[in-house]
């Protein structure tokens, strides 16, 4: 068995990993990711999913079981530096023009998982059953129903026109077993992608030599420790000194007005609030149409200089627009 | 000591490797400390409950009468656990006493006797003492009403 370990080893030291730091940025996310996996089984160990004791179960969680409080701050938390680091690591593939061929499957399954790590997001909301996650996920059903089809969708998949106990079975069964699977298998076909085609650093594009590529074992992988353990400092300081809190229990006679959504949904919350109804969902899913087609139009590495300025002013005004929409959101 | 003395190289990779190897048991022994059953957690109260005392207060066998919303209930320490119900006798609303000897309920006013489930053993009670959830948490002990909206 050594001598199979000694061989894994180096064959490590062999395989290299294309140098730069922003080549940490996809492992990291892919490590947020198993942590957030890690906590939410160890918190289905203590969960339960109905109208009746999810509450409870989750305040149990929070106040009784021993650390459950750090598992529980470490999962929510979790979550926002998972969003943080999936938008980071999408902009600086954007901005390397790393989707160009061959990476350009690489780049739609990043699209996909970076949406369905938000629908897990948003499933999660509802589960602790409390008065901010209840009311939070009622406005957005009130939002699905306006854009077209959206009665169906809701028949479909919602389990109803309203939150009840259903709608928490198939949140809940959403968030642990549905989600999970897409996202397992289209995280397994992007780091495969990864391995085979590799990265296009940025030195790449600007017609620099490149940069001497970094051992997988132990150059890169020790690297990946440091930053590991520094994002994990930050993930456990914000667990300790902002713990995940409870509202009230969920009361369907008591609405929460307005409850604002998480940092991340903020720019299509204000959004969905200046464009009534239908214009508003179909400008977002318009934009991430044309997401997924930015490797199809911008496919071949070319010198010309019009088309690479206008890739990068694009994305610049992006995300401008979308962080300025978030401020705007938050200020209203 | 080995044969080769040891490099710089050697000493920080075994200061490493020692490292990951106490933060991996750190993580691991939390997740231990997370998973282990702690006494018998609160699952089964309700969100009102009162907080009746220290669960080494009441010895095997005994009884404490508290009141909870103004109803004064028993809870009753027996070998298998806690158990708490209603000192209200279901014959006239006296309030009945604990013999811990004979491990009844009496009704002092009509000599009715429960058993240590409340049910009626002999007397002119028909219906079992009203039954009550009792919860540990952390060495407490809490009672909620267990006919209530569901928690």
């Amino acid at each position: 068995m050594l001598a199979a370990l000694k061989d894994l080893v180096r064959a490590g030291e062999r395989k290299t990993v294309p140098g730069g730091p922003l080549a940490y940025l996809g492992s990291l996310v892919f490590i947020v990711i198993s942590l957030e996996a890690v906590t939410g089984i160890l918190l289905m160990v203590y969960y339960r999913p109905s109208a009746a004791a999810a509450y409870y179960s989750t305040e149990i969680l929070t106040d009784e079981v021993l650390l459950g409080w750090l598992i529980r701050s470490l999962h929510r938390w979790g979550f926002d530096l998972l969003v943080l680091l999936s938008l980071l690591h999408m902009i600086s593939v954007y901005f390397s023009r790393g989707y160009q061929t061959p990476h350009q499957l690489t780049w739609a399954l990043g699209i996909c998982l970076l949406v369905f790590i938000t629908a897990m997001g948003f499933t999660g909301t509802l589960l602790p059953w409390d008065q901010y996650g209840y009311w939070y996920t009622d406005s957005a059903r009130r939002t699905i129903a306006n854009i077209p089809l959206g009665n169906v969708l809701l028949a479909l998949f919602w389990g109803g026109w309203d939150i009840g106990e259903e709608v928490l079975l198939r949140f809940y069964a959403v968030h642990v077993s549905v989600m999970p699977s897409l996202v397992l298998v289209l995280l397994i076909a992007h780091v495969s992608m990864v391995w085979r085609f590799g990265i296009k650093t940025p030195a790449e594009t600007l017609g620099k030599p490149r940069p001497r590529p970094t051992p997988l074992f132990p150059d890169f992988l020790v690297n990946l420790l440091i930053v590991v353990l520094l994002t994990s400092g930050l993930l456990l300081s914000l667990a300790v000194f902002f713990p995940a809190s409870l509202t009230e229990h969920a009361d369907p006679l008591s609405p929460l007005t307005d409850p604002q959504p998480r940092w991340y949904f903020l720019p299509v919350h204000g959004l969905l609030r200046d464009l009534h109804g239908a214009a508003a969902s179909l400008s977002v899913i318009a934009f991430f149409l044309v997401l997924f087609l930015v490797p199809v139009l911008d496919a071949k590495p070319t010198q010309t200089t019009w088309k690479k300025l206008l890739q990068q002013t694009l994305g610049c005004l992006a995300i401008a627009g979308w962080v300025l929409l978030g401020i705007r959101a938050y200020l209203q | 000591m080995g044969d080769e003395p040891t490099t710089r190289r050697s000493f920080l990779s075994t200061l490493l490797v020692g490292t990951l190897l106490a933060g991996g048991a750190a993580i691991f022994g939390s997740i231990a400390a997370y998973l282990f059953p702690r006494e018998e957690v609160s699952a089964a109260l309700g969100p009102r409950r009162t907080k009746v005392g220290q669960v080494d207060e009441i010895l095997v066998g005994e009884g404490k009468l508290t009141l909870v919303d103004e109803e004064p209930v028993w809870i009753i320490r027996l070998s298998r656990g806690f158990v708490a119900m209603s000192a209200w006798c279901t014959h006239k609303g006296c309030i009945v006493k604990w013999d811990e000897r004979e491990r009844l309920f009496r009704c002092p006013c009509h000599e009715g006797l429960f058993d240590e489930r409340g049910n009626v053993v002999s007397g002119l009670p028909l219906r079992s003492l009203t039954r009550f959830r009792v919860g540990l948490v952390r060495g407490d002990l809490y009672i909620s009403r267990a006919d209530k909206r569901e928690g």
